[in-house]
């Protein structure tokens, strides 16, 4: 990972290349990036942490599996990954096999890291779209905190205005908001690349 | 066909970040399939699910590169191997989809995964009946365990001119209509469009006149702190 973050990768065109190509040496650095993150983000949907190293590791196969069917025109790599990631938990839950117990509200935990992570050096030159990770720092906390239920804890709205006491009504308009807002930023994958 | 009231963008984005619970996402599933401005909606949300995903700091992977590159080889050999078998593989799935509609009614080409669903759980058409719950209303559960995060996920055919009693919620509740068509207080509601409403919304729907109005609905489980409504106050036959 040493190297990965601090230089500029254009993942789109990584995976496109892959997909052609079925470079290992490439699929590797792509694995290196995006396997960890992978991994963080099904942590909060499996029962333990072997388990989310279990999925993650299918995640990332599929993405080898699959790479010919990447359009970088249609979907950034990141947001091509994470759909393979959430539809693979979303199956397991479907058979049952899925176990969403791990109800903990963690985002205060996981805010620090996420803090940590983008303060470090060069952090913001290896993301594809950087006018979007700008907006998604500069959210109202309680939008923030919202986006974060919804995206890494799973939660529905009744389930998060359970948790923060507050009406549906209003996880839902602050959801809102914060998708207006963000909508903006988010650009079409082949205008994204010029870093 | 174009829909005319959409889930909200919170529904959506839900949708996006994998979070609905799983009856609303077959709802919402259903809707996008003939749904072109929430298909793009759904895009933008899975954009921002690529964007957060980047944001997250990496846990250890277990696996040592030279671990990976063996089961590349693998998955290649294999995949190699498989090339034949795959073309019938792909036409026992088309059969899967062509199979019988186990409901009691007509459903639209883009509600195919709520039959997907009546398959996968292995209920046929002989366990599959109304069931009357009020004069001019009958119900189709869909039970499974799965659907352990929401209070009710049923389909509901309302008679031609069937006046439903107001009613409020206790959770938030998904309405899709997959037939004829209904009015009330927020306007007419016709084949593909959602209802999503809050839990604070009353409202009174009244099926249109000319045909049976058959919808899928799913009822959010009510929030905790919620419980002391009075039970006068619940919603009708729990909607
Ligand atoms: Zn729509």
């Amino acid at each position: 990972m040493e190297n990965v973050q601090s230089v500029s990768k254009n993942w789109n065109q990584i995976l496109t290349e892959i997909g052609k190509q079925r470079d290992r040496e490439q699929y590797f650095d792509l694995y290196q990036y995006f396997a960890p993150r992978v991994k963080t983000y099904l942590t909060r949907f499996t029962a333990s942490e072997a388990q989310a190293d279990e999925l993650a590791q299918e995640a990332l196969l599929q993405v080898w599996r699959k790479a010919e069917q990447y359009h970088a025109e249609k979907a950034a790599a990141s947001t091509w990954i994470f759909c393979i990631a959430r539809n693979l938990f979303i199956d397991q839950q479907r058979s049952g096999r899925g176990q969403l117990e791990q109800r903990t509200d963690s985002y205060h935990e996981h805010e620090q890291l996420l803090n940590q992570q983008t303060q470090e050096e060069g952090f913001d030159q290896g993301v594809s779209n950087r006018k979007l990770h700008q907006a998604l720092k500069e959210l109202p906390l309680m939008q923030a905190q919202l986006v974060y239920k919804s995206y890494f804890e799973g939660k529905s709205h009744s389930e998060i205005a359970g948790d923060l006491d507050i009406p549906i009504g209003s996880v839902k308009s602050g959801l809102r908001l914060a998708f207006n807002k963000l909508r903006a930023f988010i650009i079409p994958p082949h205008g994204e690349d010029s870093l | 066909m174009m829909p005319k009231h959409h889930p909200d963008d919170a529904t959506l984005m839900s949708y996006s970040a994998g979070s609905l619970p799983l009856g609303a996402h077959l709802l919402v599933e259903c809707h996008l399939a003939c749904c072109e401005h929430c298909r793009q909606r759904v895009t933008e949300g899975d954009a921002l699910g690529g964007a957060l995903l980047e944001r997250l700091p990496g846990a250890g992977m277990s696996m040592d590169k030279q671990a990976i590159l063996t089961l590349l080889d693998q998955i290649e050999s294999d995949q190699a191997q498989a090339g034949l078998v795959r073309s019938e593989k792909q036409g026992a799935l088309d059969s899967r989809w062509s199979a019988k509609n186990p409901l009691p009614f007509d459903l639209p080409d883009w509600a195919e995964p709520i039959k997907q669903w009546f398959h996968d759980n292995q209920i046929d058409a002989d366990s599959v009946q109304w069931q009357k719950v009020a004069p001019g209303i009958s119900q189709i559960k869909l039970e499974s365990a799965s659907f352990h995060r929401e209070k009710a996920v049923r389909l509901l055919k309302i008679a031609p001119g069937t006046c439903m009693p107001t009613h409020g919620h206790t959770g938030g509740e998904l309405t899709l209509i997959l037939q004829g068509s209904y009015s009330d207080e927020a306007g007419r509601f016709c084949i593909g469009d959602v209802a999503d409403l809050d839990p604070s919304i009353k409202h009174q729907p009244i099926a249109d006149r000319d045909q049976d109005c058959i919808c899928f609905i799913v009822t959010d489980a009510p929030l905790r702190f919620e419980g002391w409504i009075p039970k006068l106050m619940q919603p009708f036959f729990g909607l």
